[in-house]
């Protein structure tokens, strides 16, 4: 009897096993592998149990098989753009101005001046902007390059206007 | 998301009054390319239209009360007389820009380049990395 119970145990377990294999209930797998590689949505006269037959379908166990696709293509507009070039910098006036980033002194004596600055030499300046302008041309400076010497205050933000 | 391209870079200007978004630029006569003047110029988005010191229209030759009256407001109130005058301004390594400018009956320190220049170029500002960048505009 115990014998007898015993075999019924393993019978069943077999038993439920073969009802899967029966119902198709591993080919879900299969289904699932099949949407899912496809990305496509289902057809709209899709037969749950008809897909069931797949196991007898003409489709070979190699369709089957989980494989590597080629990457999907990406539109346009979410392209990232390759041709990135570094912006350019640049150097127009680049001697005057390192000048005057490195003759702060020099500056603070010229503060409320106008100056015209060719190189690295000081060629004229003023508190009339025209006189400057005209005595660095007298000088013979075909473009004056002039600027203004702000005081240096201490607390005090600037702004435009 | 939109992205932009910039062609040129420029550090902030280092100056006695610290470290600002300068640009040094020719300004041409409109008819005479021999005269020019190299000038510092404030990029300033606050500004509507550029107004630049009456001296540099002056020292071109042009007299400046000839152009057409504008008026300026400025933040506190007050109103700057100014007189509109066509000119070519050069960055050199960038490019021409032709642009009807506001040059003030007095002096005033700063030359402010406004939005009706921001109109012929892409301007980007990087303020923590005291960098901007330009690219003229299509």
């Amino acid at each position: 009897m115990d014998a007898l119970s015993q075999t019924e145990i393993v019978d069943e377990r077999k038993g439920r096993l073969k009802s899967l294999e029966r119902t198709g209930v591993e080919s879900i797998g299969f289904l699932g592998l099949i949407a899912g590689l496809t990305r496509s949505p289902l057809p709209q006269d899709f037969n749950l149990y008809g897909r069931f037959s797949i196991v007898q379908s003409p489709l070979k166990y190699d369709d089957l098989i989980a494989r590597e696709f080629p990457p999907l293509p990406i539109p346009a507009d979410m392209r990232r753009p390759l041709d990135v070039t570094r912006p350019v910098a640049s150097s127009f006036r680049n001697r005057e101005l390192e000048w005057r980033r490195s003759h702060v002194e020099t500056l603070r004596s010229l503060e409320n001046q106008w100056v015209v600055l060719e190189g690295e030499q000081v060629v004229a300046h003023g508190e009339n902007p025209v006189q400057v302008i005209n005595e660095a041309k007298s000088k013979g400076v075909r473009t004056p390059y002039i600027f203004f010497v702000e005081q240096k205050t201490e607390n005090v933000v600037t702004m435009g206007l | 998301m939109v992205l932009v391209n910039y062609l040129h870079e420029f550090n902030y200007r280092e100056f006695q009054e610290g470290q600002s978004p300068v640009l040094q630029l020719q300004v041409f006569h409109p008819d005479n390319s021999e005269n020019k003047i190299d000038v510092d110029v404030y990029l300033d988005s606050g500004t509507q239209r550029s107004l630049f010191n009456g001296f540099i229209i002056a020292s071109l030759g042009i007299t400046l009360i000839n152009g057409k009256i504008q008026r300026y407001s400025t933040t506190a109130g007050n109103v700057i007389e100014a007189y509109l005058h066509r000119v070519r301004l050069t960055l050199p390594d960038v490019g021409d820009f032709n642009l009807e400018i506001g040059f003030s009956s007095n002096t005033i320190r700063r030359n402010l380049l406004g939005r009706d220049f921001f109109n012929l170029a892409q301007i980007g500002f990087r303020e923590n990395r005291l960098k901007y960048y330009l690219t003229p505009s299509p």
